[in-house]
């Protein structure tokens, strides 16, 4: 059985972030095929990347997760004021680029040690997310060996000089959606690179009961985002636009908000918040919604997305966002807007157009039963690591 | 899988935004008010459901099901004894003081309702004084 190990900045079961979640479903699901190790940081905090957890070594879920300590903790004023610098700047060094690396972090020196010198004890190495140290100093140690899945979007880091050796330095790169792929060979010209498109199985609870969470918390009508609320995450905008909505539209919509608050939520009779719910409220809530809305501009794949579909419920989503506009228009079942008109356009169609919106309905379902089913994304996977390694 | 097409069903809604001549510059997004109430539209239908929920809802039991275990269950219910002599007065003054809101809160809706008979009238009555008032300068204008 051949021997794999999963690069992630961050690994655990409380650990809230979508490439290490992401991380954690492909290991948990392909160790029936693989011997599947981890090796990843102490941090748990992407802040400050200080190290918590205490074991060097630990099993979660049958999955073994070797753990290195960050040696140095991330100093936000430092971080803000590099980051600044090389944004405004003309003109980056590699030193400039490397010293953002370092501040960016987590610097972690004795997992890519441990990578270098234990090259030989692996067939293959994945590295997850192409942003943080742990990647850019990790995969050049063992290049011939390595799978990038990079999560790459369009956002300014990605035009480092120094990416240009990140993504051309593995044996083969899976990326979770066609626009990720387009972008990225348009960007790095690296279309040479052994490639494939997949993305996660998705699991949903066999029981769905949209009256029980309407009970509970005594709702009728409603949208729900389900996520951290962040204004990374677009939703500062987002209730910008509801509150609007709210004033223009007489109904008795509501938002409802399900995740862990980082963003002060306006103080509005319509604005609901329920902050971390269990996955059994997270389902019933996502099912009872008329649809769920993601006004995020920068996502890699939004399993959220696809959780929602698999239940038969459509979706509004940010059409600044490619990979989530892509979702949309495959799968037929899913709206976008780019400014405050088309959200309110968006939102109203799905309330007038009872025909159609029984038809985005079905083809949610349907579009993750035909490209998120887990047998169809391990085989794929396999295929990639049987075929290169 | 069914047809519709999203692009298209864009397009409709982006040739109803053009059709009713909106554009960004008619919405100006103010500050987000935090922690203070912000200005909402009123609902009758909102306020006389929670009216309903107050009034269903403001009386608080001390004393409800434990759940867990059997062990757990003895050490709560134990715990519970313990400290009701702090807590059942807490309860019983805030259940006192739910009611008495509940109740301010009807007689809150009691008013809007008077209020709206009161509004009705009167504007029946500008209505007549307004159609009297037009029928008097008719008057005027053909004795002049």
């Amino acid at each position: 059985m051949k021997r794999i190990a999963f690069i992630n900045q961050r690994y655990g079961l409380e650990v809230n972030g979508g490439s290490e979640y992401y991380t954690r479903l492909m290991a948990e699901h392909l160790a029936g095929r693989y011997e599947v190790e981890i090796l990843t940081t102490k941090a748990v905090d992407y802040v400050t990347w200080s190290n918590y957890y205490k074991n060097d070594e630990e099993e979660i879920q049958g999955i073994r997760v070797r753990r290195f300590p960050v040696t140095r903790e991330r100093n936000m004023e430092v971080f803000g004021r590099v980051n600044t610098e090389l944004l405004t700047s003309d003109h980056r060094s590699s030193q400039d680029e490397m010293r953002w690396i370092e501040e960016q972090g987590p610097v972690c020196p004795a997992l890519i040690e441990y990578i270098g010198q234990n090259r030989d004890n692996y067939d293959v190495f994945i590295f997850v997310t192409y942003l943080y140290y742990t990647t850019c100093m990790g995969i050049l140690r063992v290049p011939e060996k390595s799978i990038l899945i990079p999560t790459a979007h369009d956002e300014p880091y990605i035009y480092f000089n120094y990416y240009k050796k990140v993504f051309h330095a593995p044996q083969a790169i899976i990326f979770l959606t066609e626009e990720e792929r387009e972008f990225v060979h348009g960007l790095f010209h690296n279309q040479q690179i052994p490639n494939d498109v997949m993305a996660v199985g998705i699991d949903v609870p066999q029981q769905v009961e949209a009256a029980k969470f309407k009970e509970k918390y005594h709702l009728e009508d409603y949208i729900v985002y389900v996520g951290r609320i962040d204004e990374s995450k677009g939703c500062r905008v987002l209730f910008n636009y509801f509150i609007e909505y709210k004033k223009r539209n007489h109904n008795s919509l509501k938002l409802v908000l399900m995740g862990k608050p980082v963003l002060e939520i306006p103080s509005h009779p319509d604005i609901i918040s329920l902050g971390f719910v269990s996955e059994e409220d997270k389902f019933n809530g996502i099912k009872g919604a008329k649809t769920l809305i993601l006004p995020s501009a920068f996502e890699s794949l939004s399993i959220a997305i696809l959780e929602a579909m698999a239940i038969n419920v459509p979706v509004i989503v940010n059409g600044d966002c490619e990979v989530l506009k892509g979702h949309c228009v495959r799968s037929n079942a899913g709206l976008y807007y780019t400014n405050y008109f088309e959200f309110e356009g968006c939102l109203n169609y799905m309330f007038s157009h009872e025909e159609d919106y029984s038809v985005m309905c079905r083809n949610a379902k349907q579009y993750v039963e035909r490209d998120f089913v887990w047998d169809v994304v391990l085989d794929k996977f396999s295929k990639v690591i049987e075929e290169w390694f | 899988m069914s047809k519709i097409d999203i692009e298209e069903i864009m397009s409709e809604i982006r040739q109803e935004i053009k059709d009713k001549g909106y554009s960004d510059e008619m919405i100006v997004f103010g500050e987000i008010e935090n922690g203070d109430q912000i200005d909402c539209q009123y609902s009758e239908e909102v306020f006389l459901t929670l009216l309903r929920e107050m009034n269903e809802k403001n009386n608080i039991e001390w004393y409800r099901e434990l759940e867990g275990g059997k062990l757990s269950r003895i050490l709560k219910k134990v715990v519970r004894k313990l400290t009701s002599f702090l807590g059942v007065p807490v309860v019983v003054d805030q259940s006192c003081f739910n009611a008495d809101v509940a109740h301010g809160f009807s007689q809150l809706a009691g008013y809007i309702h008077e209020q709206k008979d009161e509004v009705d009238k009167c504007r029946q009555e500008i209505a007549l004084l307004e159609d009297r008032i037009e029928e008097l300068q008719k008057n005027l204008k053909e004795t002049l």
